[in-house]
């Protein structure tokens, strides 16, 4: 039963994916990469990563891709991608010709790499969780203490440049919405 | 582990291996609580210098007292990794210094954030250097590449700014994913991302080459490597310059510091074909240069040659350079040669650019002799270096580069190397031609003479003489830094 | 699950491909971003695998899986100075299209 599960939420994920590339509006590809992470977090779920699989919805579809849709309202780009991009012609150009023939063949790296990966079937108990929450949080605060703290550093520096970014700067004298363009 | 085993990862090795990332984390914060209040304005600097040069003299301690391995041995702090240290701390200082007066005034309010962000990015470079863990190098990666983001479009009124940091953007994200899927095959290969542990497992396979291959390019595109090398014009151009030096010195030590700590993942037969990269990776640099009127794209073509060239040191080592720490010491001289002169060199071009681009065109620099004497003089100390003109620092560096690939026995890539480089001579001089052998293009003449912010600019002034000076004495008492080097 | 770790490396394999299908030919900067949120889940997914390939019964091994929480965490900044830029940007050029990246050339 988890196995067919599991290649149906593969064909799908693989589907939203094509989806996300495809797809004319930004509001389009948001819901289908909303779609891909959704499977992909039941795949973890399936393979007995179980706090993986709530991180997965909740920080990544729930945050990010939140953030996303947010920017995508925000700058109501809902359908203007429809107007400018030649999305239907997108294989004329030699570029997107050389962009495919790149994807196609690191897919396919990929695919014969693993395929020769000659792994023994796993042996972990199946239906346990392989991420127990003490056990990752003994390699968060043990093994990768310092890659952890220096994440927090990270997540200040990131707060500090997008203030620098995309605050607004007002001045005296200025209309507030004049920087803002359509924002 | 259990969680009583924690606390002795921390014992007083590990403390002071992370000593300067603490003091530099801790200037952070600090900087960034003396932007809230205002009555700290006229603290941020002596913060900023104080912050660096604490942390310069934690990792000059660690030179001396060697930490090792620590933390579950997921970073080191060995001698190579903290003369790597000093030089980042070095090479932030100096963009820093350049940095000060830069902006207009319009973009001033935002020079809380612009300094924080900078005093970010020594941190992460040195994660990158002393990671003998993937998850840590790849954090290392990230802190060091966030805040240049930011930094490369922060002058967001002009286009061209934020295209530049854009196009970086976009292009580091892509690599960063390739780094993480090609790690991720790794481990899938080895079960470990200790690079201790994946050394001795060894990497066989298609799964585990695939890995590598990945890896190796997103290196590649961070040192600005032939085929990944397209974006650093543009970037380098549009960038607020001393950001750009920041870029060209900083980012590119940390990735090859990274380089050279992974060598062992490439296969040794892949020695020639890492030359041949190298080799084209300096010919497209230096033809692209050849072909610029603008002085800080040229300099963006030129670092783009330079990184073709400590590419070599790769390719010696694989091909057997029997001196083992032969890569290493080539690579750290030449570029702290290189962070000096490039630096320098972007940081008179700051110095100069009073009003958007005028002073970066080859145009504009015509009779600068005759205007700014030691303007010009400390420009052509730095064009000269960078050509590889004896005694200076780049001449050396580059010895040291050919001599490890003559060792190792890769005699023509040394010859053509060093072909590539005399062409080099070509644009560099014809800086040096305009300096001082050309007139004054009549446009410029009745312009006044650039006097007008030197009092203020003075900080920089002084960066870039000593620039200027340790370039020279790099080139003429090398024993200084040679017979010190790990 | 039964499903052997390669069929989970394939899958991986094939999102990844499409994340850097849709990264070369999409010229929507926000499009292109989502494309590589796609790259990191493969990634991610590969860490997964290859973490429950590497495990036993007795010992997890949980490598794969602290360094998969480190790439969300990742993803998160990413995503967040990405957007900040892009918004900067539409400001400029009231466009998000890859074309209005052409400022300098040379």
């Amino acid at each position: 039963m988890a196995e067919i599960l599991f290649y149906v939420l593969s064909a799908l994920a693989l589907l939203t994916g094509f989806g996300v590339v495809l797809a004319k509006s930004p509001m389009m590809s948001i819901l289908s990469l909303l779609g891909s992470f959704f499977c992909l977090a039941v795949i973890y779920l399936l393979a007995g990563f179980q706090f993986l699989a709530a991180a997965q919805i909740l920080v990544y579809a729930g945050a990010i891709l939140v953030l996303f849709l947010f920017v995508i309202m925000l700058l109501n780009l809902g359908d203007m991608g429809v107007v400018a991009e030649r999305s239907n012609s997108f294989l004329d150009s030699t570029a997107a010709r050389l962009g495919a023939a790149l994807a196609v063949g690191l897919g396919v790296i990929g695919l014969v790499a693993a395929s020769k990966a000659a792994f023994q079937p796993a042996q972990a108990e199946p239906g346990k969780a392989l991420d127990g929450l003490e056990a990752i949080a003994l390699q968060l605060f043990g093994r990768y203490s310092l890659a952890f703290e220096a994440a927090s550093i990270l997540l200040l520096a990131t707060m500090v440049a997008v203030i620098a970014l995309a605050k607004r700067q007002r001045k005296s004298g200025q209309n507030p919405t004049q920087n803002g363009g359509r924002a | 582990m259990n969680p009583q085993d924690l606390l002795q990862l921390f014992d007083d090795r590990a403390l002071a291996a992370v000593a300067p990332l603490l003091a530099l984390a801790i200037g952070i914060i600090v900087l960034l609580l003396s932007g809230v209040i205002r009555a700290f304005e006229s603290l941020r600097a002596p913060i900023v210098v104080a912050t660096l040069a604490f942390t310069g003299w934690l990792v000059a301690s660690n030179f001396a007292t060697v930490p090792g391995s620590v933390i579950d041995g997921t970073y080191i702090a060995d001698r190579a990794s903290s003369a790597w240290g000093l030089l980042f701390v070095v090479a932030t200082l100096l963009a820093w210094l350049f940095s000060h007066r830069y902006y207009a005034e319009s973009e001033r309010p935002f020079q809380v954030e612009h300094d924080v962000l900078m005093l970010t990015t020594p941190l992460g470079m040195m994660l990158m250097a002393g990671a003998a863990n993937l998850i840590v190098f790849f954090i290392g990666l990230e802190v060091l590449s966030i805040p240049l983001y930011a930094l490369a479009s922060f002058r967001r009124s002009r286009a061209r700014s934020v295209e530049a940091g854009l196009k970086y953007f976009l292009l580091g994200a892509f690599a960063a994913a390739f780094f993480l899927y090609g790690s991720s095959l790794i481990y899938a290969a080895t079960g470990s991302l200790q690079l201790a542990e994946i050394k001795a497992i060894g990497l066989h396979g298609p799964l585990a080459l695939g890995g590598v291959a990945l890896v190796m390019a997103s290196l590649f595109f961070k040192i600005s490597v032939f085929p990944f090398h397209l974006w650093v014009p543009d970037v380098y151009q549009g960038s607020p310059t001393p950001v750009t030096a920041l870029m060209a010195t900083g980012t590119k030590a940390a990735a090859f510091a990274f380089l050279i700590n992974t060598m062992f993942m490439l296969p040794k037969s892949a020695a020639l074909a890492v030359a041949v990269v190298a080799l084209v990776t300096m010919a497209l640099g230096n033809l692209g240069a050849l072909a610029q009127t603008d002085v800080k794209r040229m300099l963006a073509y030129s670092g783009i040659a330079h990184a073709g060239t400590v590419l070599l040191v790769v390719a010696g080592t694989l091909a057997g350079d029997p001196e083992s720490s032969g890569a290493l010491h080539a690579a750290l001289f030449y570029m702290g040669a290189y962070v000096f002169t490039a630096a320098g060199a972007f940081g008179l071009l700051a110095l100069l650019e009073r009003d958007g681009e005028r002073f970066t065109t080859l145009e504009a620099l015509k009779g600068l002799a005759q205007r700014r004497p030691f303007v010009a003089a400390a420009l052509t100390i730095f064009m000269l270096s960078l050509g590889g003109m004896p005694l200076t620092g780049g001449f050396l560096g580059k010895w040291m580069v050919f001599s490890s690939l003559v060792r190792a026995g890769l005699i023509w890539p040394a010859v053509v190397g060093a072909l590539l480089s005399v062409i080099a001579f070509g644009y560099y001089l014809r800086v040096v031609i305009a300096l001082y052998m050309q007139p004054v293009s009549e446009r410029d003449a009745a312009l006044p003479s650039g006097q007008t912010s030197a009092g203020s600019a003075a900080p920089a002034a002084i960066a870039a003489a000593v620039c200027a000076v340790l370039v020279l004495v790099m080139g003429t008492l090398p024993g200084l830094f040679l017979d010190r080097l790990p | 699950m039964n499903v052997p770790s390669e069929h989970l490396l394939y899958l991986a394999a094939g999102l990844f491909a499409i994340g850097v299908l849709g990264f070369l030919i999409r010229r929507n900067v926000i499009v292109v971003l989502m494309c590589i949120e796609l790259m990191l889940n493969a990634a991610n997914l590969t860490f997964l695998a290859a973490s429950r390939q590497h495990s036993t019964a007795q010992a997890a091994n949980l490598d794969g899986p602290v360094f998969a929480i480190f790439v969300i965490l990742v993803a998160a900044c990413e995503a967040a100075v990405g957007l900040a830029l892009i918004i900067a940007l539409f400001r400029l050029k009231q466009s998000v299209e890859a074309d209005s990246l052409s400022e300098m050339k040379g």
